[in-house]
């Protein structure tokens, strides 16, 4: 059963039923009035009748015919206003007379003196009383019977009027009622609405409930919730494409080497060839190999920190300085590149064989984009965040557009001479992964044809 | 025997497919830079190109569009359904995806150039001449009669010429896959040749690896 209903049911039944328990007491009320106003002006009526009949009487004779006559008088001529009289003489309660339309003979059992009885005889509402007169020393009873034909007909009217108009408010109540609390709940089967779209995956939906009680309140949370929800979506697809992206590459990345790998070893089975051709057909085996093994190296090094917690030390500035210049005098020597030092800083804090993978990283690429005869400088020093290095080459440089994109992993410049010298596209990415690990910054200028610029800051 | 251009900027690559092109007695030129391929292209007279798509200089589909009368067969990295729909949709013979099977390159190339017209028609070894198109056999100027199973093997050693090839291979490539036989059917058939054609020297049993035929 839907809300509405159940809140109408739940409602419109004691409202109905108070409503009109309501209303027929406040009739019932009314009535009671009514007949108390009846009563007692019944009352004065008799007790003024009773003084004129007792004058006449105290005039006259007292014998049976005289007093009968008197009462018949006073009988016929209250008739018209619907008023019985009675007389009864003596204890024993002797009819002297009464008229045929009264109906004091039904009630003569509970005669008390002056209480006005209410009763209900053929069909009509009437009250009687009674009350005890001595005349003359002799002991009268006199009764007095009013039929309320006026107050029965009204009252028939009225009830008749209650049921109709009882029954119409029902309704109009009940009609009333569906339509408000519709209007109410509608809001709540808007919000259902909105929420079942946005179940259904169009996460842009959002509510416009209007107004400020707790449905539109609602209604705003609701919007909060698709809009956090959305933007994490978001996020995860990105994250998720990103992987896929890497995983995309990494294959194609593979792709090549093993493609030559496997040929030249089918090559070497199958051919008719010589000693000395097999031997360059394994020089090709081999320099495929070192850059398979070169990825993966890279791989391992950059799912490592990913995925591990860095130890940060503090380190000496000289050990680790030493260290990378031992490593470019190596490497340098092979193409004639000068190696430049400034050194103004003495403090490094962070992990020791990270720090150092990222600079030789750096320097490695540096390498490779300088032809023979340049030179690579680096300047180091502090300021009271950072321990900053700014390396420069005076290799062939960057344009804006590969600027951008050298930090996505696999991404190489120059592919061919990047393939011929082992590169793999990863150390870029390498660095910026080590980079964030410490909480530091990496930035690279370029300028084509002039030469390169990174500065890494790693915080204190 | 076509002359081949080779487009392909990985070296080893590169290598690898002009090594064993030339192996089947095909002439190899190779070059390792889109600008230079295109140069190549429109100045010399090749019978087949081998385009790679990622080059440096200029991408294998950029060239393909200003070259329209050599055929032209892809061999790339990119596999995608777009890219393979691309290439062949811009006029390509074929599209192959690395990495691949040397003997699927070298049978594709042979297919395209049959289409194209470009390949030799007549091989010769020793004192058999060998007319490819119309599938007739010679030894000393004599016909040889050669069951049509007989002559299909023979062709695909000629085809491959210098490469050895496994039974099953042989199989595959003469007869289809669903032949009825086994690997001994072509022990047998390889004997009939060796003594049809007397070419018992030329057909080289390789152990462990399957029949080659080879030429100097």
């Amino acid at each position: 059963m839907k809300l509405w209903q159940k809140l109408y049911v739940v409602l419109i039944i004691p409202i109905l039923l108070i409503l009109n328990i309501a209303i027929y007491l406040l009739f019932g009320i009314t009535y009671k009035e009514n007949i108390a106003a009846e009563k007692k002006q019944a009352v004065g009526d008799f007790g003024m009748i009773i003084d004129q009949i007792y004058g006449e009487m105290q005039q006259s004779q007292l014998n049976d015919k005289d007093v009968k006559n008197i009462i018949q008088k006073y009988t016929n001529y209250y008739k018209q206003q619907k008023i019985e009289l009675g007389l009864w003489q003596g204890e024993k309660k002797k009819k002297i007379y009464y008229s045929d339309k009264a109906h004091f003979n039904t009630k003569k059992n509970s005669i008390k003196n002056n209480k006005v009885i209410k009763c209900y005889i053929d069909g009509h509402t009437r009250l009687m009383v009674f009350k005890l007169q001595k005349c003359q020393k002799k002991t009268f009873y006199f009764g007095y019977e009013k039929t309320l034909y006026n107050l029965d007909s009204m009252w028939k009217n009225i009830r008749i009027y209650y049921a109709i108009g009882s029954l119409v408010i029902s309704i109009i109540m009940a009609l009333f009622m569906i339509v408000v609390l519709q209007k109410c709940i509608k809001p709540v089967e808007n919000l259902n609405e909105t929420v079942k779209k946005m179940a259904g995956g169009e996460l842009e939906t959002r509510t416009d409930i209007k107004g400020s009680d707790e449905l539109a309140v609602l209604g705003k949370n609701i919007n909060i919730m698709a809009e956090t929800i959305e933007n994490n979506m978001k996020q995860i697809m990105d994250e998720a494409e990103r992987k896929q992206w890497f995983i995309d590459n990494l294959a194609h990345e593979m792709k090549t080497p093993v493609t030559g790998i496997c040929g030249f070893v089918e090559y070497m089975e199958r051919a008719k060839i010589s000693d000395e051709e097999k031997m360059e057909c394994l020089g090709f085996i081999g320099h495929e190999a070192k850059r398979l093994q070169n990825m993966s190296y890279e791989l391992l090094d950059l799912a490592v920190i990913r995925h591990s917690d860095i130890k940060k030390q503090n380190i000496s500035m000289n050990k680790f300085t030493d260290e990378l210049k031992k490593w470019q005098e190596k490497r340098f020597a092979e193409k004639n590149i000068k190696a430049e030092w400034e050194i103004k800083a003495d403090r490094l804090f962070g992990d020791e064989l990270l720090l150092e993978m990222l600079i030789r990283n750096i320097f490695e690429n540096a390498f490779r984009a300088t032809d023979e005869g340049g030179k690579i400088s680096t300047y180091v020093y502090e300021n009271e965040k950072n321990t900053v290095f700014e390396i420069t080459d005076t290799g062939c440089g960057m344009e804006p557009e590969e600027l951008e994109k050298i930090k996505e992993p696999f991404y190489r410049v120059d592919k061919s001479r990047s393939r011929k010298q082992g590169g793999t596209g990863l150390g870029v990415s390498l660095c910026q992964k080590i980079v964030e690990k410490h909480e530091g910054s990496m930035e690279y200028r370029s300028k084509k044809g002039v030469g390169t610029t990174v500065t890494v800051k790693i915080p204190l | 025997m076509a002359g081949i251009l080779i487009v392909e900027d990985d070296t080893t690559i590169n290598e690898m497919v002009a090594r064993n092109l030339k192996m089947v007695g095909h002439k190899c030129t190779q070059v390792y830079d889109g600008k230079e391929g295109l140069e190549m292209i429109e100045n010399g007279d090749f019978d087949l190109v081998l385009l790679d798509v990622m080059l440096p200089g200029m991408s294998g589909f950029e060239i393909m569009e200003k070259t329209k009368d050599v055929p032209v067969i892809f061999v790339t990295a990119k596999g995608e359904l777009n890219d393979k729909l691309h290439g062949l949709s811009i006029g390509a013979e074929d599209y192959i995806v690395k990495p691949f099977e040397i003997l699927e390159l070298i049978a594709r190339i042979n297919v395209v150039l049959r289409r194209a017209k470009k390949n030799d028609d007549v091989f010769k070894i020793s004192d058999i001449e060998v007319n490819l198109d119309r599938h007739d056999v010679f030894k000393n100027g004599e016909r040889v009669q050669l069951a049509p199973q007989e002559y299909e093997l023979l062709e695909v050693l000629i085809l491959n010429r210098n490469m050895a090839m496994s039974r099953e291979k042989l199989l595959e490539l003469a007869w289809g896959w669903d032949y009825m036989g086994d690997t001994k059917t072509v022990d047998v058939h390889i004997r009939k040749l060796r003594k049809k054609l007397g070419l018992e020297k030329e057909i080289c049993t390789i152990n462990k690896l399957g029949y080659r035929l080879e030429t100097d």
